[in-house]
């Protein structure tokens, strides 16, 4: 009986502690339910306040490549002020089809935010690798 | 509501090991659970990890663990609601303030106050380097003060966190807490005149000026106090002062008003714990800390006569608690920073006191902050719930409200003529042309 009850308690914890892999993509489903992921790429992760400088040359690249980027997807997120938001950047590039806005905040979970841009490798809907942008990336 | 969460909470349950069970979330009731665990199970050596949020014991036998958790839920249904309260907060009315194209929703530096016969609403605009301001009369009508940054009239590019102090609508005071300088201006954006607060140049352990809405800038004569953060870590903090005193006649520069000595013993978390929130009534000033339930109060002037009296909220009682049990853990190296923020933002506090001279009360606001689910789930962590404190003028707590953080702003609030106004998030998410505050009135019950 002891041994029944251990097992299930060591099962339950095993299927409790989650990955940040998967807390990411549990919550990148969240964000839209449309987006299919096993046709991209790469997701980058954009927030709208932390590193300000790495954030503006994120932005800056992908407006300039987003057109040549098919299977990159961009999402922001921690958008506190939609009105606000939508002041800093073109219209046409928000508009873009592989371009999201994270507006109920579901990537500000705190196992998964960060004050830089991230970017995740994918393969066949999966996440590979999680990684900062930095302002060398640029 | 609070018991429930707790029994949610309780009855995740993990083993790592066969000779250890983690009570995992288990952030309230931990005296109590601590006890009750040692007296019916002959269990020793409990402990409560702050770090991986759990209690840690040895099972003698599986069949007290399982009368353990019934009996621990049972305990955690019980509710710390104050059957004394007299007084709650009515919704009485809505002020729509009418924002530009440019204009967004929170502000950091807001405030209500009269002029004449004239009530205003001001808030620094950071997006344009400017002061707004209406007429509470007429909210449709924007008034704009635009604020140069450089040359004869600079006040240089104010942050969010920089601040201000509309005393009539020829003297506000602007504080920009980049530069640490303090300026006067007039309705055109005229300097009459600036000052030196801070010189960050200077090596020194004094404590800088933090404003917001909740902790602001007040002024008492030619008296200017700033409520100020921590510069750095202290191994003890009852001997140093939280509140920064200006003369602007005479130019004098105090910190007063020190930490509570509750500080001394523990270390609680990010810097935002340790920020005081300081309001006057007509003979004394109080201060209020984050992690103390009372609330201290100095003559004006001479700072004597100290007062202390309780002010505890029911939704925050036992869940005060230290990141770690030694203060000296702020001055270590090896410090987790991201478990303290997540500490900190999943843990209640006290966030502010007000003075409401129209009614003779204090309102003390809590940020009763959400779970680490809670925030996981639904995007909460920067939208606490709001609780009021009521308190009368001989400090006694007279009533406690609980407030939606999903609808109210937890920053944005502030005693008005009518009553305490505190800005409506839902409403801007359905017209983003209007900034809301619903008053709230003190009612008996």
């Amino acid at each position: 009986m002891k041994l029944v009850i251990f097992i299930c308690f060591f099962v339950l914890t095993i299927s409790c502690s989650k990955t940040k892999k998967e807390i990411f993509k549990e919550q990148l489903q969240m964000v839209d339910t449309k987006i299919d992921f096993e046709k991209y790429d790469y997701i980058v992760i954009i927030p709208n306040e932390g590193c300000t400088d790495c954030i503006t040359k994120a932005s800056d690249y992908f407006i300039k490549d987003i057109e040549n980027l098919k299977r990159t997807i961009v999402i922001y997120t921690s958008i506190s002020d939609n009105k606000i938001f939508k002041l800093k950047l073109p219209k046409s590039y928000l508009n873009h089809r592989n371009v999201f806005l994270d507006k109920s905040g579901f990537l500000e979970n705190f196992e998964i935010s960060s004050v830089y841009p991230q970017i995740l490798k994918m393969e066949h809907g999966k996440i590979v690798f999680i990684k900062n942008f930095d302002n060398q990336m640029f | 509501m609070v018991g429930q969460q707790n029994a949610q909470e309780i009855l995740q349950i993990n083993v790592e090991l066969p000779l250890q069970v983690h009570l995992v979330t288990l952030q309230e009731k931990e005296q109590d659970v601590r006890v009750i665990l040692a007296h019916l199970t002959k269990i020793k050596n409990i402990h409560y990890n702050n770090y991986n949020e759990c209690f840690t014991f040895n099972i003698i036998n599986m069949k007290y663990f399982y009368i353990l958790v019934t009996l621990l839920i049972l305990s955690c249904k019980n509710n710390l609601t104050d059957k004394n309260d007299t007084f709650t907060l009515v919704s009485k009315s809505f002020l729509h303030f009418k924002l530009d194209d440019k204009t967004g929703f929170f502000h950091n530096s807001i405030m209500f106050s009269e002029d004449g016969n004239h009530e205003f609403f001001s808030f620094l605009n950071h997006i344009n380097n400017s002061i707004y301001y209406y007429d509470v009369g007429s909210p449709s009508d924007i008034n704009k003060i635009k604020l140069d940054i450089e040359g004869e009239n600079g006040v240089g590019h104010l942050e969010t966190i920089s601040a201000h102090f509309f005393k009539d609508q020829n003297n506000i005071y602007i504080y920009n807490i980049a530069v640490g300088k303090l300026f006067l201006v007039n309705s055109k954006g005229n300097i009459l005149n600036k000052y030196d607060i801070i010189d960050y140049k200077a090596s020194t352990d004094n404590p800088f000026p933090e404003i917001t809405a909740l902790q602001p800038m007040e002024i008492i004569a030619d008296d200017i106090y700033f409520p100020c953060g921590l510069n750095s870590r202290k191994m003890k903090y009852s001997n140093s002062n939280t509140v920064l005193k200006f003369n602007i006649k005479t130019l004098k520069k105090e910190y007063i008003l020190p930490f509570s000595n509750k500080y001394d013993n523990a270390f609680y978390g990010s810097t935002f714990k340790y920020l005081p929130s300081i309001t006057f009534n007509s003979k004394k000033i109080f201060v209020s800390f984050p992690i103390e339930h009372n609330v201290f109060g100095y003559d004006i002037g001479n700072l004597k006569n100290k007062v202390e009296f309780n002010a505890s909220s029911e939704y925050v009682e036992r869940k005060i608690k230290p990141f770690n049990n030694d203060v000296k853990y702020g001055l270590s190296k090896n410090r987790n920073f991201k478990k303290e923020d997540i500490f900190s933002l999943t843990t209640p506090d006290y966030q502010s006191i007000k003075y409401d001279k129209y009614r003779n009360v204090f309102y003390r606001i809590v940020h009763v902050r959400r779970t680490k689910e809670e925030v996981r789930l639904n995007n909460l962590l920067f939208s606490p719930n709001i609780s009021i404190i009521l308190l009368d003028s001989n400090y006694v707590k007279i009533g406690e409200v609980l407030l939606d953080g999903g609808k109210y702003h937890h920053v944005m609030i502030d005693v008005c003529k009518e009553g305490l106004a505190i800005a409506r998030r839902d409403y801007y998410k359905k017209n983003e042309n209007e900034l809301v505050f619903e008053i709230l009135k003190l009612e008996k019950k």
